[in-house]
């Protein structure tokens, strides 16, 4: 694809819109992609910038404060340092896990003849079609009255004598939700991996075969996941993004805000400041910060998984 | 060999939790929550068949029965000092629900009479009457305890009208208060006859004692058994009388009287038969639904008939909600049942609508007698055969409770399940209990199955508790282990025959034809269906289906936005229409909200509406100038003469008050008055009381449910929240800290639970004392109606002060309804707050509301006036009016969340990691002050200096 030189593009205002004009169908054909992503992704994130810089409690204009909002956050805010510890190990818990349990089901599933696989797939990903519509079997499973599942039965069985508060002891209530949370676990990214599998030139695998492969697993590291390589990095930026935004499970299944903070993420952070305190400035100030993070997070991720496959591919 | 016996039992007793364990969502519905299985106490069992009607009639020669009326001489009445009564020339003027009254009678004839009663219905709440029925002096089975007595309802406007819209406007109604006779029946509908008392020759007295309602008798007399003669009886003792040979039309929704008000009109907007039938409008078309589910409640059509003679009846009906099971409707003819046959309707299952012909031996047509001119035909709700079936299988699990307890007096509630308790040498019969009652259940799906003519899916549950019993029988020794399973599955039984009683079913029309006309097609085909569901698909692209009722030019009408669900929008919007608008010449247009941010981001945009009714931050929006003060208005003290003004303390900010109260709370103590009474104790009166009773109570494995005491101590012991300018909190006070140590001692010392639902525990005894809102009653009204009359509320406990007074302080709180700084219809709107919080408006609105959705949806107005004339219950309004005497509101105080979340988190450091109280509640006390400070920096207000 690359580009022949043409000397006209060095004549100043020539080189753009003579481009553009040359390749007006494919400007056109980007065009709705690009004005939603303006409209959804671009103006958002720009008045969230905007309102970071300012005192804005929603009903009156707001106020230019600099970089106040900035400064007592990093530095004042003892509870966004929870909100980012817990963020941090929710995601370095269920990330990794979801993304290999997305793999491995992917796998496990794309073996199956093809009329089980349609409606295996549909069953692994079914949990994280209702998500947190069925909040209320976790609820049902772990709550802390005596006729839980978890507690009744523990109660039955005389393991315990007194119901484990599950949803509220400050020391359960995180693993609990990393337990929810991986039940939804078979994501967009399962979906793409099935895709990715089903996509692996079969040609490969007899050459593989031809060239000494002995076993499957040797078939899944020399062919399956360098051919995926577009798959495997698209369904970890997902997986980055989902799991720095966490936060609605908490809220769910533990309340909020949660005993003790110990479940509170940055965006339940950002949450209790836009709604229940009225300070969006402030809010604004936490989603700017983690918009960094997330970014800087997928930059590594992107990185440690060879984005230059990536550019050749479709994506 | 071992380990996988064991790994074997662990996991059926995984298994074992699943099955009987519906969801709590499900539970969470408030006007039909099932009973959730799993409850542990059997020691006092929902019903008691010792004492049943059941038992009564087979312990007494029911085959006596003398064919003589006894009167009573009403004015020979004896009564006690708690009843009120007086007398008018035709009735006895009985003006409360208290106190007891009775009558000597003679019998000359020993034998079962039953009882015959006229009598006026003469409150103003709308709720039917209840009286305890007493032979002798007591109460002479559980079945004639809270005997109700129905009301007669009639339309308030005969015709359905219709909002600017085009939608019909659901009709009100109002009771008409006329003399009523009815013979005493049970309410569970189980038997088929009006009660029976067996009498035996001599002197004999009979008395009601009051429950609720003020009522007036006329009449009160024993009477004979009646016996209906039969379909060829009648068609014999007529001769010949011609047939009719035209059709006469009756429309559902044209009922022209109802026991109940909940028997409104629905609206069918899916089937183009169910006339009349409109799309894109909202027609009310068919009558019954859900509401028309209670045994005994009945609807009456009066119809003019052009000529006398014999008709069949054909019904569009519909039957949907008991899988399988056919439902029976009682239809009388201008006050009589014709004949036999015509008190037992059946109506089968049909997932679709259905023409119901009533006919006798599955061909022929019932032929009734209409006379020229006007007639009424009216049908009741009873269970008819199908009442002997729902007391078997209730027999059955009273069985199989009293063995159950039986069985946990040798094991325990959570048995050994490596030890033999040799159950079969302990408990005398065991196997055959458990074999006979398979039996039994087997027998009554076998009749239901008969009755259906075919299989009947709803029967599963029975099937499940025999296939159990038979296994259980067949290996006795595995019963300690699958004890929790057995008891789920006894419970279901129990939940099974309440909710199998529930028998609605829907009219669409009603129609008297001539003999031999064919039946009229019940729905529409499918090419009719597929256009309707098409051109329905479209309408929702049109439709506007948040605004209600009339609905107006944008700059004309103040707009008011409402957090509510869509029929009580509905019904204030139908009030508003009928009353505001006429009166003040004001048009309203109303919205419902269903997203809580919805009123924030309209006050962003500078568009919010002229007045929001719940679901919003009052004095947030205040504190940011988005409300208006309302004491701005001249009228404003008039205006809040009608609240409690401790409501006005978080309504508001300093001088500033951003809303007036709509609803209110207020935490009362339930408690279930025959377990107390059982275990031989008084409800607490103060919490010292109640520290002692708790060990009592879990000696026998009762508890209590605590709700939030913490505010309750606080406040009893002399503490307050805040200081005295609201710029710190004061729960660091002694009183503070010995209050919260004492709210942390009910779960650290006394083992309370935190997590419970109170509706199931309370229900099933278990927690026979709770602390919680009063509205919960309606709760317990709607979906316990087996513990009716057997719990009590009472105001919740005081703290004994030093000097020994007893300091009774409660928390209260309510909701609010304010209006916008951006309106630019400020008088308007402010009319239209006054109007809406009048006490006329509430109990228009709160009888509306319960007309519509049932008991369920009493409304808990915070006008107080409102509150008294609404129809709740008078011990309610008592203890109502104790407690307003002495309550206080928590002031807003901005940044005041922070403390709630706060005391929570030091209730956790407490309870789950071992933290003392004292350190827990100081480690907080800094943050709270600190965001306290911050939020008042930030909205300009002075900040505490130490």
């Amino acid at each position: 694809m690359k580009k022949q030189f043409d000397a006209k593009r060095l004549v100043p205002g020539y080189g753009l819109v003579k481009d553009i004009r040359e390749h007006k169908v494919s400007y056109l054909m980007m065009l709705p992609f690009l004005a939603l992503f303006t409209f959804f992704v671009i103006m958002p994130v720009g008045t969230a910038i905007f309102y970071s810089f300012t005192y804005y409690n929603i009903i009156e204009p707001p106020t230019f404060i600099g970089l106040d909002n900035f400064r007592h956050l990093l530095l004042d805010d003892e509870v966004f340092l929870i909100a980012v510890q817990n963020t941090l190990f929710f995601a370095l818990i269920t990330g990794p896990i979801s993304y290999i349990m997305s793999f491995m089901f992917a796998w496990l599933v794309n073996e199956l003849p093809s009329k089980v696989r349609a409606v295996a797939t549909l069953l692994f990903f079914a949990p994280s079609l209702v998500g947190s519509a069925v909040t209320f079997i976790w609820i049902y499973i772990f709550g802390g009255d005596a006729y839980s599942v978890i507690n009744g039965f523990l109660l039955r069985t005389g393991i315990i004598q007194e119901p484990i508060l599950f949803l509220a002891d400050p020391r359960l209530t995180m693993p609990s939700i990393i337990v929810a949370q991986l039940w939804m676990a078979l994501g967009t990214g399962f979906l793409v991996f099935i895709a990715g599998l089903q996509g692996v030139d079969r040609s490969l695998y007899e050459a593989g075969a031809m060239d000494g492969i002995r076993n499957r697993f040797q078939e899944l590291w020399f062919i399956t996941l360098p051919s995926m390589k577009s798959q495997l990095l698209f369904s970890a930026v997902l997986q980055v993004s989902a799991a720095f935004a966490a936060g609605a499970i908490s809220r769910d299944l533990i309340g909020f805000p949660s005993p003790l903070y110990s479940t509170h993420t940055i965006i339940l952070h950002m949450e209790d400041y836009g709604r229940l305190r009225f300070e969006m400035g402030y809010a604004s100030a936490i989603t700017v910060v983690l918009f960094l993070f997330t970014l800087g997070v997928n930059h590594v991720v992107r990185k440690s998984l060879g984005e230059r496959h990536d550019e050749e591919g479709a994506e | 060999m071992k380990k996988l016996l064991l790994s074997a039992l662990v996991l059926s007793m995984l298994l074992s939790i699943f099955p009987a364990a519906p969801l709590r969502a499900a539970a969470v519905d408030a006007g039909q929550a099932p009973p959730r299985a799993g409850s542990q106490i059997s020691d006092f069992d929902l019903f008691r068949s010792q004492e049943g009607y059941a038992l009564y009639m087979a312990t007494h020669d029911f085959t006596m029965r003398p064919q003589v009326e006894i009167p009573i001489n009403l004015q020979a009445v004896t009564q006690d000092d708690a009843a009120e009564i007086t007398f008018t020339d035709e009735a006895l003027y009985w003006t409360n629900d208290r106190g007891v009254l009775y009558w000597h009678f003679t019998v000359a004839e020993a034998g079962v009479y039953q009882i015959e009663l006229d009598y006026r219905s003469i409150g103003t709440s709308g709720t039917p009457i209840e009286r305890d029925l007493l032979i002798n002096g007591r109460i002479p089975f559980t079945e004639a305890r809270a005997l109700v007595l129905p009301l007669f309802w009639v339309r308030s406007h005969p015709n359905i009208r219709q909002d600017n819209q085009g939608n019909d406007i659901r009709p009100a109604h109002r009771e008409e208060q006329r003399m009523l006779t009815a013979r005493l029946e049970a309410h569970s509908g189980f038997f088929t006859d009006p009660l029976g008392i067996f009498l035996e020759a001599g002197e004999h007295t009979i008395g009601f004692g009051g429950v609720r309602e003020p009522m007036a008798i006329y009449g009160l007399r024993l009477v004979p058994f009646k016996e209906l003669p039969t379909h060829a009886q009648v068609a014999a003792a007529r001769g010949s009388v011609p047939h009719a040979t035209g059709e006469i039309m009756i429309r559902g929704i044209d009922a022209t009287a109802i026991s109940d008000q909940t028997l409104h009109p629905h609206s069918d907007f899916r089937n183009s038969y169910t006339l009349p039938f409109e799309l894109g409008a909202r027609r009310l078309n068919f009558i019954g639904g859900f509401n028309w589910r209670n045994v005994g409640q009945w609807i009456e059509w009066e119809f003019y008939a052009p000529e006398a003679g014999l008709y069949q009846m054909m019904m569009r009906t519909r039957q949907n909600a008991l899988l399988g099971i056919p439902v029976a409707r009682e239809i009388s003819i201008n006050g009589q049942i014709p004949f036999a046959e015509a008190a037992h309707v059946v109506i089968p299952y049909s997932t679709r609508w259905q023409i119901t012909t009533p006919q006798i031996n599955d061909d022929e047509p019932m032929l009734f007698y209409l006379q020229q001119g006007y007639n009424t035909i009216r049908m009741r709700n009873i269970l008819g055969d199908f009442g002997e079936v729902m007391r078997n299988v209730q027999e059955a699990s009273m069985a199989l409770s009293s063995l159950y307890s039986r069985i946990i007096m040798v094991t325990g509630v959570v048995p050994d399940p490596f030890r033999d308790y040799l159950l079969t040498n302990r408990i005398v019969g065991l196997v055959d209990t458990l074999e006979e009652t398979a039996a039994l259940l087997r027998e009554q799906i076998a009749t239901l199955e008969a009755m259906a003519g075919g299989s009947v899916p709803e029967a599963h549950t029975l099937n499940l508790m025999a296939v159990q019993l038979d296994s259980l029988a067949a290996d006795p020794e595995s019963i300690p282990q699958r004890l929790g399973n057995f008891k789920d599955n006894i419970d279901m039984v129990g939940a099974w025959v309440m909710r199998v009683t529930q028998q609605p079913v829907d009219i669409n029309y009603i129609m008297f034809a001539p003999a031999g006309t064919p039946a009229p097609r019940a729905n529409p085909g499918f090419f009719t269906r597929m256009w309707t569901a098409i051109r329905s698909f479209f309408l929702t692209f049109t439709m506007d289906f948040t605004s209600i009722g009339d609905v107006f030019e944008e700059g004309e009408a103040i707009s008011v936005w409402v957090a509510m669900g869509n029929e009580w929008a509905t019904s204030l919007k139908t009030l508003i229409d009928n009353e505001f608008t006429p009166r003040t010449g004001i048009p309203v247009n109303l919205n419902i909200i269903t997203e809580a941010d919805a009123l924030l981001f309209s006050v962003a945009s500078g568009r919010p509406p002229d007045v929001a009714i719940g679901g919003m931050p009052l004095v947030d929006f205040g504190l940011r100038g988005a409300m208006v003060d309302l004491t701005q208005f001249p009228d404003f003290d008039e205006v809040a003469k009608r609240f409690l003004p401790v409501h006005f303390d978080g309504l508001g900010y300093g001088s500033e008050i951003f809303g007036l109260p709509d609803m209110q709370s207020m935490p009362v103590m339930l408690y279930r008055r025959d377990i107390l009474d059982e275990i031989g104790i008084e409800p607490p009166d103060v919490w010292d009381d109640l520290h002692r009773i708790i060990p009592l109570l879990q000696e026998r494995n009762l508890t209590v449910a605590m709700g939030a005491t913490y505010d309750l101590f606080l406040i009893q012991n002399g503490g307050w929240f805040f200081n005295e300018n609201n710029t710190r909190v004061a729960i660091d006070s002694p009183a503070g800290i010995d209050a919260f140590t004492r709210f942390t001692q009910w779960y650290t010392h006394y083992g309370l639970p935190e997590f419970f639902d109170l509706y199931n525990r309370f229900r099933t005894g278990e927690m026979p004392i709770a602390i919680t809102d009063f509205s919960f009653i309606n709760m317990l009204y709607v979906a316990a109606p087996e513990i009716r009359g057997r719990w009590g509320i009472q105001v919740i406990p005081g703290t004994v002060r030093e000097d020994g007074s007893i300091d009774r302080t409660v928390l209260a709180g309510s909701g609010g309804i304010g209006m916008f700084n951006a309106s630019e219809r400020q008088e308007d709107a402010w009319e239209f707050l006054k109007w809406f919080t009048e006490a006329d408006t509430q109990i228009a609105f709160g009888r509306t509301l319960q007309a519509i959705l049932g008991d369920g949806a009493r409304y808990n107005s915070a006008n107080l006036e409102a509150m008294r004339g609404m129809g709740w219950p008078t011990e309610v309004i008592h203890v109502l009016e104790e407690s307003w005497e002495n309550a206080v509101v928590r002031p807003f105080v901005p940044g005041a969340y922070y403390m709630d979340r706060h005391l929570m988190n030091a209730r956790r450091e407490v309870i789950s990691l071992g933290e003392l109280p004292r350190q827990a509640l100081l480690r907080y006390v800094d943050r709270i002050n600190a965001e306290i400070t911050r939020k008042r920096a930030e909205l300009g207000l002075e900040v505490y200096q130490p």
